[in-house]
Order: structure tokens, then sequence, then C-alpha cells
């Protein structure tokens, strides 16, 4: 209005049309523009979604309080872990790895070429990419748990299910994380590649593989410490390795053996987790 | 690297000009690594192999995929678009009305858990103690946290609440500490310098700056209770994976189908505008 | 020989970058191209490697029409012609002497390129065109580790590695400070001088164009309008390029 350069500053919005910015004029008659808060409306939202989700979900924190020692007690058997029951976690325990061990691998193999083909950067056909990255987005809808589940109904129960649920999952999340890096690589050197008479393929394999490859073993490995944690859970459903023991002490309340599982796991994750962040700063 | 940085003072120390052949001979030598690291992957992989054996499908495996298959161009639209309350737009409800209060309830939760956790804030070995925890509650699988709470408050759509919350600790206050870590201490030099007391700089140094990633942590953890929500079902703690469950087990493709389609539209709905304002609050709205 | 006759380039949005542009360089010449930003330095040098198209006219490169080139005849042709970019273009995550092998792949079958497997004659090439830029020590080095005038040598290393009879610059030194700029011209010099390779650079720094090379093109709005000896230009020549009365200034749709 008075002050056009203000007025060009951000984009009006419905919300800015219903509240109108307030006009301050200082004493020496230059104009600002306030832009009505947001956050009343924000916080208004809030309380109204949270009023409704616990009328939804009917939580109440008194039957929690009261029934709290109940946990307690859980939790105390469970950190008095029953180490005779050791030598019947460790099969499972090591079949749980070996499922996320290939299913990443399997998972992140078949990621590499989508998630190129994914890539606006590289893909010229806007209709290829936007093809793969809703059928990647479809494919990271599905909990890793329904998977193992129609896999198990599929292939039988037993680690394979779990391996090809994990590479499903893997392959999901790995692909979207890709494509959303190779999107920023330096496109000079393939320009560079082309001027000096290299063909695509030459060009892309010498200049953008190298800056790729990092990015691509860093998210790997990311990739395969949250699997191992979650196909501790998978062989609930039948899929294999430690979720079917940890299923069957719950089901005979054996808490101290659930300890005993639940420290080998903590164990196993803590140490992938740490020699994993150690190499993906090596990586960086 | 020795051999490095002797080809780099080559001049310094020799007081003549380098050769190209004493270059390449003094060349890094890293095929060794990359051998190493790649038969450590392929014995890896040949291990885990090992154990895991293709044993065919089941007797009903190839009805059981026609099946899902069918389900899903076929979904039972009464149950897709019904109102009732084993409907999918009730269970839906049901499974972000979970997601919202557990993720809500443990955003709040981690703030002390992320505070006290944080190396430039607490004294070296607190800290470490408060992630090791933070690290044990990450590690206990969300299903196992819904079965042992479940003892709590019995099955329900409570029971998911209870367990997304503490779930949610562990990573929001993963994400949490690392803006804590990176908070901007010239600010609260500045405002020392004006004479602000240690309540005033925490106002208007401290949370002004973690707002904005503490928000977007949230957010971001949302997307991803949203989806553990429907796990969590599997055990008993209410939304729409219970009833998922059943109707594969029992082999009601049609209802199958429309179970996926809700999950799938509500998931990508809920990740468009996750990341669309997530990505505000990174820009600045 | 590079000889453009008549040579017209529109861009598919419809801006005329050259206007009927008539030139000769020599094998051996040392050229700068000086002008405004959007005045057609870029487009030039990218017509005569093909990155662009020319829209009319004729660009012949030793008597080889450069637009009838298609497929592996281009990038056979390509092999002949260097380029050096302002922002470097090397991968910087590589070592120097990696990004100057590069140089050697539209050579190699595809298992080497595959597997990036480089005889021992390459990599001594290699490290004999580092040496020729006098960054031999930093071979093994990282490039993101590099200063700004070391990637820039590492850049002409890699150009010098693919034994060309042209080099193309565009604006090798406007990334680098005062300084290191000058090291870099006297680089091009050398190599000028030692190779006999024909140097044709864009820039926008006039006293290091007047002071290094030996012909400066001045181009404004697709034409040229100054031509000649770099000792014989005068200061009102190069105002008619900067700011002549027919000149663009922003805004009016150049």
């Amino acid at each position: 209005m008075d002050n056009e350069n203000t007025a060009v500053l951000y984009k009006e919005t419905l919300y800015d049309k219903i509240f109108r910015p307030q006009i301050i004029t200082l004493e020496n008659g230059h104009t600002v523009r306030r832009r009505r808060s947001r956050t009343p409306f924000v916080l208004l939202a809030l309380i109204l979604a949270i009023v409704w989700a616990l009328k939804m979900t009917g939580f109440d924190i008194r039957i929690i309080v009261s029934r709290f020692p109940k946990l307690l007690d859980l939790m105390e058997k469970l950190f008095h872990p029953d180490w005779s029951f050791f030598p019947k976690v460790i099969s499972p325990l090591l079949d749980t790895i070996k499922m996320s061990i290939l299913g990443t691998v399997i998972g992140c193999a078949l990621a590499l070429p989508v998630a190129i083909l994914a890539s606006s950067n590289i893909n010229p056909s806007i209709v290829i990419v936007s093809i793969f990255r809703f059928v990647l987005a479809l494919i990271r809808t599905l909990p890793t748990l329904v998977i193992a589940l129609v896999c198990a109904l599929i292939f039988s129960l037993g680690t394979f299910s779990g391996t090809v649920a994990i590479a499903i999952f893997t392959f999901g999340v790995v692909s979207k994380m890709l494509y959303e890096s190779v999107e920023t690589i330096d496109m000079g050197p393939f320009e560079a590649m082309e001027a000096l008479g290299a063909n695509k393929f030459q060009a892309f394999w010498s200049a953008c593989v190298p800056q790729i490859l990092p990015v691509y073993l860093s998210h790997s490995l990311y990739c395969f410490e949250m699997n191992v944690r979650a196909s501790a859970i998978l062989g609930y459903v039948g899929a294999g390795g430690l979720g079917i023991t940890i299923n069957e002490r719950i089901g005979w309340r054996d808490y101290e053996g659930l300890g005993m599982v639940l420290l080998s796991l903590f164990v196993v994750v803590a140490f992938i987790e740490f020699f994993s962040a150690y190499l993906r700063k090596k990586l960086s | 690297m020795a051999k490095k940085i002797q080809l780099e003072n080559f001049e310094q120390t020799f007081d003549r000009k380098l050769t190209a052949a004493e270059a390449y001979a003094a060349r890094p030598r890293k095929w060794m690594l990359y051998t190493l690291i790649v038969l450590i992957i392929a014995v890896l992989v040949g291990w885990s192999s090992s154990d895991v054996h293709f044993t065919g499908l089941t007797v009903t495996g190839t009805e059981v995929a026609k099946g899902v298959l069918h389900g899903v161009f076929h979904p039972d639209t009464g149950l897709l678009f019904g109102t009732g309350d084993t409907d999918v737009p009730y269970l839906l409800m049901q499974t972000v009305a979970i997601a919202v209060l557990g993720t809500l309830c443990g955003a709040i939760l981690a703030i002390p858990f992320a505070f006290l956790a944080s190396t430039n804030i607490m004294p070296k070995p607190v800290a470490y103690v408060f992630r090791l925890l933070i690290l044990m509650i990450r590690t206990i699988p969300s299903l196992v946290w819904a079965l042992m709470w479940i003892r709590v408050t019995g099955p329900g759509a409570a029971c998911g609440v209870i367990t997304q919350s503490v779930c949610s600790i562990g990573m929001i206050s993963k994400m949490y500490i690392t803006a804590i870590e990176d908070l901007d201490t010239h600010i609260l030099e500045s405002l020392d310098a004006m004479g602000c007391n240690a309540f005033e700089k925490i106002r208007y140094g401290v949370i002004p700056q973690l707002t904005a990633s503490f928000i977007s942590t949230t957010i971001y953890r949302f997307d991803i209770n949203l989806k553990d929500a429907t796990t969590l079902g599997i055990v008993g703690a209410g939304g729409i994976g219970a009833s998922l469950v059943q109707c594969l087990n029992s082999r009601r493709w049609a209802m199958v189908g429309a179970f996926v389609w809700g999950l799938m539209v509500l998931a990508l709905i809920i990740e468009f505008v996750s990341t669309r304002i997530r990505r505000k609050l990174a820009h600045g709205a | 020989m590079i000889e453009f006759k008549d040579v017209y380039k529109t861009y598919p949005n419809g801006f005329t970058a050259l206007k009927g542009i008539n030139l000769q360089i020599e094998q051996g010449e040392f050229v700068a191209i000086i002008g405004l930003s959007g005045a057609g330095k870029s487009t030039i040098l990218r017509c005569i490697n093909r990155m662009h198209d020319v829209t009319e006219g004729t660009l012949t490169v030793d008597d080889v029409d450069v637009s009838t080139l298609r497929g592996r005849e281009l990038r056979r042709y390509r092999r002949k012609v260097g380029m050096i970019f302002q922002s470097f273009n090397l991968v910087s995550r590589s070592t120097a002497i990696k990004n100057v092998l590069t140089a050697d792949v539209p050579d190699m079958n595809f298992f080497r390129v595959l597997f990036g497997i480089f005889t021992k004659e390459q990599k001594m090439r290699a490290l004999e065109s580092l040496d020729k830029v006098g960054i031999l020590d930093k071979a093994y080095t990282r490039c993101d580790q590099l200063s700004g005038g070391q990637q820039q040598r590492v850049a002409l290393a890699r150009t010098l590695n693919q034994n060309p009879k042209i080099i193309l610059a565009d604006e090798p030194v406007a990334s680098l400070d005062p300084i290191t700029a000058k090291q870099v011209m006297e680089d091009f010099v050398r190599i000028n001088r030692d190779y006999n390779i024909s140097i044709l650079l864009n820039i926008h720094h006039v006293d290091l164009a007047l002071k290094y090379c030996d012909r400066v093109i001045g181009i404004r709005a697709g034409e040229i309008v100054f031509d000649g000896p770099a000792s014989t230009i005068t200061q009102e020549q190069i105002d008619e390029v900067y700011n002549g009365t027919k000149a663009p200034t922003m805004g009016d749709g150049e």
C-alpha cells in the first residue's frame, strides 16, 4: 500500500487476508507491517487435536498411575536377567543378524539403480522419475511387520520371510535417502567429462559415481543399524530370529529370560551402532 | 600416511625437484584395503545366506499371493468408506489419535532426557549415563514395550499411546541432543553483556534457537509413529493393525485390500504434509 | 585453425547469443575474449567444442565442419579440445591424480572404466601432466583439501593429459584471488608457448587479458566490436566493449 517494498517481501496467504497485518507507524512517519502471528491458531488446533485424540483412544492417566507398580515389577525382573538362558539366545540372535545382513545387502543392491533412475538431475524423463518415486513412496507406507506376515504366509515360516521383508523395507528407505542425496551432487565434473569426449556412461561412471558411492555406503550402514533392531521383532509373526524367542518368553511370563534376550540384543545393537557410526564418520 | 607427508615436503627435504617416477613409487597403495573390504562383505553375505534357506512356497502360498493381489485390486468398498466402529475410516482415525498423543507425550518427556544427556550442559559422566539409558529405551523394540504395557493398561488404544510415548523418547531425545549441542553460545555471551540473568538468557538465548528444530523433530517422529502405530495393533494396542492381521489370517482378501488402501493413503498424506511443514520450518516460514 | 563464418546462435528460449561472428584463430594463438556477462563469451567457447550447436553459419576447426560431427566422431573431436571451467569441475572427493586420469577414460574399454583400472603408463603420464603445472607433490591429495589455485591447476593437468590442440577456458580465474589468478595465467602462457596449444579464454579482468594474452577480442551483445593484438587496444575501445552506446543494460531484454 503506502509502503510497497514490504508488500513484496512475502506472499500474502489466506491467513493474512483474514487477519490483516498490523501496520505500525513510527514517530518519523515510517511504517512497518507486522504479520499476525500464527501461534494462537496452531495452539488452538493442537489443543483440539489433543482433546479429540484423548476421546478417541480412551487414554486415562489415572489407570496408568494406579497400575504403574505392575510395570515396575516387570522392569525389576527384566533387570535381573536369567543368565542360564543365554545359550538359548545365541542361535536366534545369530539368525536375526544374518537376516539383517542379507536383507540389507539385497535391498541396497536393488536400491542403487532405482535411486539413480529416480533422480531428476540424472534421469531427464520426468514421467519415469515420478513413477519410480510414487512406487517407492507406496512401498514405504507398508509396515515391515505386515510385509513379514504376508511373506510368512507365502514362503512358510522362518528366516527367509524375514529376509524378504527386510530387503523390501531397506529397498524403500535406502532408495529414498539415496535419490535425495544424488540430487545434491555436483554435475560440474559430468560436464567436464562430456567436454573431454566421454560418452554418457563414461561421464556418469567417472564423475558421478565417485560422489554417490560414499553416500550410498553411509546410507546402507545406517539402514543396517535400523534393520538389526527391526528384525528382532519380525519373529513375532513367524519370520524367524529373536522375535520368536521374545514372543515365547512373554507368553510364558518368563521376564528374567526376556531380560536376557533384551540384554543380548542391546549389546549387539550398541556394538553395531558404535561400529557403523565410526565407519560412517570415516566415509564423510 | 608417512609416505604422503614425505611427498609433500620433498622439495624442502632434498632441495631438488620431485620426479614423476618418484611420485609414482611413493603412491599410496589402497587396493589391499579395498580387496579386504570386499572380502569381508562377501564372507558376511556368505555366512548369512548359509542359514537363510528358500524352502519353497507353502502349500497355500500361491493362493495367498493371488488373494492379496486380488484383494488390493478389489477392496471391500463398504469397509473402506463405512462409518462404523470397525470400518477403515474410524480405525485410521484411531491410529492417528494414538500417534498424536504418543508423539506429544514422547516429545515432552524427551526434553529433560535431552538436556540431561547433553555434554555441553551436564558434566560428562552424567551425560553418558543418560545416553546409555536413552540407548536402552531405543533398543527395546516397540512391540516388546507394547507387550509389557499391555499388562498395565489392558489391550486397547491407551496401551498404544503409552507405548509410543516411551518409544519416542529414544529417537526424539537423540535428535534434541544434537540440536542442543549445536547451540550458538555467542548469543548467550552477548546477552550476558547486556546484563541478563540465567532465566532471561534461557528465555531469549536458548529457547528461540531450539524451538524450530524441536518441532521439526517431533513432526518427523509423528510420521514414524503413525506407521509404527499400525504395527502395535498386531499385539492388541489399538488402531488398524489388529484388524488387518485378523483379516490376513482369516484370508478375507477384500477386507485386507481395504485396510491396505486406507493405510497407504493415510501414510502418503501424512508424509507429504510433514515434509512440507518441516521444509518450511527449516527455511523459515 | 578455428574459423567462424557468419555464425549465429539462438537459444531455445529465443535469445540470440551470437549475431554473425566472423573469426579466424591460427594454431598456437593465445586469445582473450572480453565482454559483459551475457554478451556471448561462453557461447563462443561452447560452440567450438559443440557443447552448444550453432544455429546458422559454419564453424570449422582444422578444416572440419564441427556441426557435421555426430556421436563417436564428435567425442573423438572433443579429445583434441580441452576445456577449463570457472568452478574447476573436479570430483572433489577424489585425489588429484584420479581426476587427471579421467581424461583417459574415453579411450578405455568398458571393463577398465567399470573397475577404474589404469595402466602404469597412464599413471606416469598423469603424474607428468601434474608436474607440468607444478603440483606433482599434491598428486595423492584429495582435491577438497587443495586451494582454489591448486584445484584449477589439477583441472589444467586433466586437460593437458588429453593432449589437446586447443584449450578453451571459461572464466578460469574468476573464482581465484588476484595473486593465484596471476599464477594460473602464467601457467597458461607457459603451456601456450611450450606445447604450441591454442588457448582461448573468457575473462572479466581486462588488465589480466592485456598483460598475458597476445590477441584480444571484444564482444558486445553477440557481435565482435574489437579484434586485435593486445598491445594496440586503446581505452576507448575497452569502453566501447563494456559500456558503449548500444551496450545492453539490465532489463531491456537482451
